[in-house]
């Protein structure tokens, strides 16, 4: 599961293009879902916005290591 | 868990940083945490570790190139850290912290390459991004080896949990690391 979720965070972050190499490609329409991920693709970008980028919590963090 | 703390607590400016995440609202806690020991007790020793893994490790790549983005770098391995820890479902048995922190070390590699080889590997980034090819492919071909692999060997030399250095590894593989729960139903 922690590697689906590792590869699934991954690819989302290559579609927003947040990608180190800042690379950008859409998540395939037929990207699989593993089977524990309860939701669509669209849900899955949802809680990428939630966890990472709309949350900030990133850049408060970059912040308080700085 | 006292060993753990005095051990830490010999390199202060790492204590002050781990006290510094922990008290952020990152973790909305109420009360202001005071030590480490507290952090340990209230927020549980994973969780103390990873801010200290962390801490640690955001200052230390000390010879990479000055062209090389770090804030980009570490901005992007934190924002997978929190997707694929926000996605796995609380019931399921695995140890949030234990994917946050696959999450924030999974490319690494990237930046070690990048000190072992300072003339060669800005050049695969930027093919990378120019022609649009993924980075791990353009590692084997120019170098031999990924960045994946580098940060797996790096998990393992720092005794991190076995399954997250394995998941790293195999982070761009098509399988998943031998021996892991693939829930699939």
């Amino acid at each position: 599961m922690m590697w689906d979720a590792l590869r699934l965070a991954d690819r989302v972050a290559v579609h927003f293009g947040w990608d180190f190499t800042q690379r950008r490609a859409p998540l395939p329409k037929d990207l699989s879902l593993p089977g524990w991920f309860a939701g669509s693709q669209a849900r899955l970008l949802d809680l990428a916005n939630q966890h990472a980028k709309d949350s900030q919590e990133v850049q408060r963090i970059l912040a308080l290591l700085k | 868990m006292r060993d753990v703390v005095r051990l830490c607590e010999l390199d202060l400016s790492l204590v002050a940083r781990v006290l510094s995440l922990v008290n952020s609202n990152l973790l909305g806690c109420r009360r202001p945490i005071k030590s480490l020991l507290q952090a340990m007790v209230i927020l549980g020793v994973n969780r103390v570790r990873n801010f200290a893994l962390i801490s640690y490790r955001t200052d230390r790549f000390d010879r990479l190139p000055d062209a090389f983005p770090l804030k980009r770098f570490w901005s992007r391995s934190f924002s997978t850290a929190f997707i694929s820890r926000g996605i796995v479902p609380d019931e399921s048995g695995v140890v949030h912290e234990d994917v946050f922190l696959a999450g924030t070390l999974h490319d690494m590699g990237i930046a070690f390459l990048c000190e072992i080889f300072p003339d060669e590997y800005p050049y695969i980034l930027a093919r990378a991004s120019r022609e649009d090819v993924p980075l791990h492919e353009l590692e084997q071909e120019a170098i031999g080896v990924q960045h994946a692999e580098i940060a797996a060997h790096v998990c393992e030399g720092w005794r991190i949990p076995e399954g997250v250095a394995n998941v790293i590894r195999v982070h761009h593989g098509d399988t998943p690391p031998r021996g892991s729960r693939r829930r699939s139903g």
